[in-house]
C-alpha cells in the first residue's frame, strides 16, 4: 500500500509539474510550434512511391527445353502428391 | 548414387552420377534447404515469414532469399491469374492446415471443425525492393508453399551441381535438374505419391533438364467431422479445390514454373487446353482415372 500511495503521489506531482510548466512565461511553446510547421510542409514535396512488385507485367511459366521422353531405365526418384 | 533425407517436412532426394561428390552435394543442398525453411516456413514461428504474418500490416525488412521468395510466389500468381495465390495463408490454416502435415493428419477429426475464409488475394501484397521491405495487411497470411518448396528445389540443384557436375534433386516429388545430365535423361517415375515404391507401376519419363512437378489431391488429406479436406485451395472460393482432376503433372524449364502450371491446371477444367498453349509437356489424370497428355508428354505405355 506505501508503495502504491508513493507512486500515485508521484504521477500527481508530475502531472502538475507538467501543467505549470505550460502555464509559465518564456516556455518553450513558440519553438515547438515552429517544429509542427516544419513537419506539416514536409508532405509538400513530391514522394517518390516504392516500386510495388504488384505493378510488374506477368511472366509465363517457361517449356521445357525439350520435353520428357519414355523410358524403361529403372528410375531415380519418384514424382507425385506431396 | 543416390541420398535421401527429411526437409521441409517432406523427402529430398539428391542423385548425383559422381559418387565422389555425394557429401559436398548433400552439404550444399542442406545449406540451401534451411535458408529457405528459416526464411519461408509457415510453421517455425522463428521464420521471416511467421514475422511478416504477425507484423500488424506493418513493413518489415526481410533478406534476400525471402525477397526472392516473394518474388517468385507473386510472378507464379501473375503468370496463372490468381490461380496460385499466396494470400491462401488464412484459409489454409482455418481449413486445418496450421501445422507440419504430421500433427494435421493425427488430429481427432471428431473434434476438429474446419472454417473457411476470403482469399485477399495477391494484389494485397507489397514489396519495396530498395528498402527490402514486404508489407501485407493486417489479418493477410502469406502460405509460400505453392512456390518455395520448387525455388527450393531449383536452387538445391544448382547448388548441388556446381560441386557434383551435374544433379538432381527433388523435394517432395518436385524435381530440378542442373548441370550435365546422364545420356538419355534422368529417369523418373510418375504416381499420385511422391512416397511410391520406385519399382512400382506406372509411367517412367526422362528428362534431360528443367524441373518437373506433380500435384494431387490423393495425399495430404485430412478430415473435419465427417468432412474430407485437402490442401490445394482454390483461391477464388477459399476452400479446397473440387477439381476434375485426380493428379496432374508438368514439365517445364524449372521447376518453379513446372509447379506453377501444375498448380494451377489442378482449378481449371480445361487445364490441357491451357497447357497447350504454352507449350508445357503435361500429363493429366481425372478423377476417374483416365488420362490425358499435353505439347509432347509421351503417351502411357500399353
Amino acid at each position: 500500500m506505501t508503495v502504491l500511495a508513493l507512486a500515485a503521489a508521484g504521477a500527481l506531482v508530475a502531472a502538475f509539474a507538467g501543467l505549470a510548466a505550460k502555464a509559465l512565461p518564456g516556455h518553450h511553446t513558440v519553438k515547438t510550434t515552429q517544429a509542427r510547421v516544419r513537419v506539416t510542409s514536409a508532405p509538400q514535396q513530391p514522394a517518390t512511391p516504392p516500386p510495388l512488385v504488384s505493378a510488374q507485367s506477368a511472366a509465363t511459366p517457361t517449356p521445357p527445353a525439350s520435353p520428357p521422353s519414355q523410358t524403361s531405365s529403372p528410375p531415380v526418384v519418384v514424382s507425385g502428391g506431396t | 548414387m543416390t541420398v535421401a533425407f527429411r526437409a521441409l517436412g517432406t523427402t529430398a532426394v539428391i542423385v548425383t552420377e559422381d559418387a565422389t561428390r555425394e557429401g559436398a552435394a548433400r552439404e550444399a543442398v542442406e545449406l540451401e534447404l534451411d535458408a529457405i525453411d528459416r526464411a519461408c516456413s509457415r510453421f517455425r514461428p522463428d521464420s521471416e515469414l511467421a514475422f511478416v504474418n504477425r507484423a500488424g500490416g506493418a513493413p518489415v525488412t526481410v533478406s534476400p532469399l525471402l525477397l526472392e521468395a516473394l518474388h517468385v510466389a507473386l510472378d507464379a500468381a501473375r503468370s496463372s491469374g490468381g490461380l496460385v495465390d499466396p494470400t491462401v495463408g488464412l484459409a489454409l490454416r482455418t481449413s486445418g492446415y496450421d501445422s507440419t502435415f504430421r500433427v494435421v493428419a493425427a488430429r481427432d477429426a471428431k473434434t476438429f471443425h474446419a472454417t473457411f475464409s476470403v482469399v485477399p488475394g495477391w494484389q494485397t501484397v507489397e514489396l519495396d525492393d530498395g528498402a527490402s521491405t514486404v508489407r501485407v495487411p493486417d489479418g493477410v497470411e502469406l502460405d509460400l508453399g505453392a512456390t518455395a518448396k520448387a525455388l527450393a528445389c531449383d536452387r538445391a540443384a544448382a547448388a548441388a551441381a556446381a560441386v557434383a557436375g551435374g544433379a538432381l534433386v527433388s523435394i517432395g516429388g518436385d524435381v530440378a535438374i542442373a548441370g550435365d545430365a546422364p545420356a538419355g535423361g534422368w529417369p523418373v517415375r510418375i504416381a499420385d505419391d511422391h512416397e511410391a515404391p520406385l519399382d512400382g507401376p506406372g509411367p517412367r519419363v526422362a528428362l534431360g533438364g528443367g524441373g518437373l512437378a506433380t500435384s494431387s489431391t490423393t495425399v495430404r488429406r485430412w478430415r473435419s467431422g465427417t468432412v474430407e479436406l485437402h490442401h490445394l485451395v482454390d483461391p477464388r472460393t477459399g476452400r479446397p479445390a473440387e477439381s476434375p482432376w485426380r493428379t496432374v503433372s508438368v514439365a517445364a524449364g524449372s521447376c518453379v514454373d513446372a509447379n506453377v502450371a501444375s498448380t494451377a491446371s489442378f482449378l481449371l477444367d480445361d487445364a490441357p487446353a491451357w497447357l497447350e498453349s504454352r507449350g508445357l509437356p503435361a500429363r493429366l489424370v481425372r478423377v476417374d482415372g483416365s488420362t490425358t497428355v499435353v505439347a509432347g508428354w509421351p503417351e502411357d505405355s500399353a
